[in-house]
């Protein structure tokens, strides 16, 4: 099984008006793996990885989740073929949360199951219940979410996207916005995850994690994949300059 | 002459009949107007440039223009191109389309008071931009947007007012003409005053119930904040 394709990319662009954020991004990545993607901002991670779930449209290339087309259009193409939203097999977490305010921490995390899905409620709550205390927040589940610290928001932020059983989970910077004290939380609930076999494309500026939980580590700079690898390799023998330089201007200094 | 309410009591079904009419219009056109809104502020947040042109320049003309003047540009210069409408017709409209200006713009506040974060969460759950709208946005919106909306139903029944010059039968004509027969203005200005300040303060008060539902969410939290 660990050889079935989870994601596809061929031939990515994307385009911000005149600024091409990405550069004709070509990706594979297995079912079960784990992939961290770092880089300095302004290097298109995050956009390609919200081109994965098309919060991005991408100006041209492919992207097949799985055995599905998400996204295809080539250059000069007028109109991309794009599969329907409630079909995703991907779910986000997000640097900011973007839990619903107004929704209790259950509320937040059965309300796709019942209105995408079309879960019977009773069982939307039982799966909701036991993803709460997964990510060991059950206690909270009647509160709302301004009521919880950053890492407990995000933990249910994650229970939310497993509540729709994803098959392929993007994180785009899930620790970024937390309070120091508070993403180890985090961190352990998503390496529970890799554990569990999930596929994972994290997008981080937590070099720790991507060397320790990540099968393979992405760099990318101005918009192309510059350079990728085992954690191993991209930490210790990076063969870029860019890379090196990237590495340097960050404090962790990987495998002692 | 000294003051004497107690002419009021000869007059009042006059009264009673014009406070019935101004009830009868604003009632109608605060609902018409509210949903009149709805479309504009579509046209207004729409994608395409020239929807949007279309939904600004109708905001900015309704807005940029007296009530007084629409009124009787739709009476009085109305029929001259064969728009003849009764004052009654003609006082529901033009407070519709008043009012409807206002509630589009108050609506596309409401909705960009919410983080696009929100969106992009139930977007990438899967669930449509209907669903997106109606579980997400609406609610979150509507707790903003109740004392906006309040003020501005309040501002339109004080607007009706304005209708008696077309002699539409409400609240202020009724009073006009008992004046016309008593001389009576101080009693019956303050007897106006007090009708119209009764009918706001129960649409106020109406208005109030309806925010509390829509910021439960907000209290509980505020309530049980460790500070």
């Amino acid at each position: 099984m660990g050889s079935s394709v989870a994601v596809e990319v061929t031939g990515l662009h994307k385009k911000f008006g005149d600024q091409l954020v990405l550069k004709g991004i070509d990706l594979h990545i297995d079912m079960g793996e784990v992939v961290g993607i770092i880089g300095p901002s302004g290097s298109g991670k995050s956009t390609l990885l919200r081109c994965l779930n098309l919060l991005e449209t991408p100006t041209e290339g492919v992207i097949r989740i799985q055995d599905e087309v998400l996204y295809a259009r080539q250059a000069g193409e007028a109109r991309p073929a794009k599969s329907a939203p409630g079909k995703l097999k991907t779910g986000m977490v997000f640097q900011q949360f973007n839990l619903w305010p107004h929704m209790t921490v259950l509320e937040n995390v059965i309300e796709a199951p019942l209105r995408v899905k079309k879960t019977d409620k009773k069982a939307a709550i039982q799966k909701a219940e036991a993803l709460l205390a997964k990510v060991g927040l059950l206690e909270k589940r009647d509160m709302h979410p301004i009521y919880l610290s950053g890492g407990q928001q995000q933990r249910v932020a994650i229970a939310r996207a497993l509540a729709m059983e994803p098959e392929i989970m993007l994180f785009d910077e899930p620790t970024s916005a937390l309070d120091p004290e508070l993403v180890g939380d985090v961190l352990r609930v998503m390496k529970d995850l890799a554990g569990e076999g999930m596929t994972m494309i994290v997008v981080t500026h937590e070099m720790e994690f991507a060397a320790n939980v990540a099968d393979r580590v992405i760099f990318m700079d101005q918009g192309a994949i510059v350079e990728q690898g085992t954690p191993e390799t991209i930490f210790r023998h990076s063969q870029s300059p860019r890379l090196q330089q990237f590495l340097s201007n960050t404090s962790f200094t990987a495998f002692g | 002459m000294t003051i004497d309410f107690s002419i009021l009591l000869d007059f009042y079904p006059a009264l009673l009949h014009g406070l019935y009419n101004t009830i009868l219009i604003c009632a109608s056109s605060l609902v018409l107007g509210m949903l009149l809104g709805v479309p504009i502020c579509m046209l207004r947040m729409s994608a395409s440039a020239v929807v949007r042109f279309i939904g600004k320049s109708y905001i900015n003309v309704v807005r940029g223009t007296p009530f007084l003047v629409q009124v009787y540009l739709l009476y009085y210069v109305g029929p001259l191109y064969g728009l003849t409408l009764s004052a009654f017709a003609c006082g529901v409209i033009t407070l519709t389309i008043f009012g409807s200006a206002y509630f589009a713009e108050i609506y596309r506040s409401g909705v960009e008071s919410v983080p696009k974060g929100h969106l992009e969460a139930a977007r990438s759950l899967g669930m449509s931009r209907f669903q997106a709208f109606t579980r997400i946005t609406f609610p979150q919106m509507m707790a903003l947007i109740i004392p906006m909306l309040t003020n501005q139903l309040v501002g339109l029944v004080k607007e009706s007012a304005i209708l008696s010059t077309v002699t539409v039968h409400e609240l202020t004509f009724a009073g006009t003409r008992i004046i016309g027969e008593t001389f009576r203005y101080f009693e019956v200005y303050i007897a106006l005053a007090l009708l119209y300040w009764i009918l706001n303060t129960l649409l106020a008060a109406l208005a109030d119930k309806w925010e509390a539902h829509f910021t439960k969410y907000m209290k509980r939290n505020k309530r049980s904040e460790w500070i």
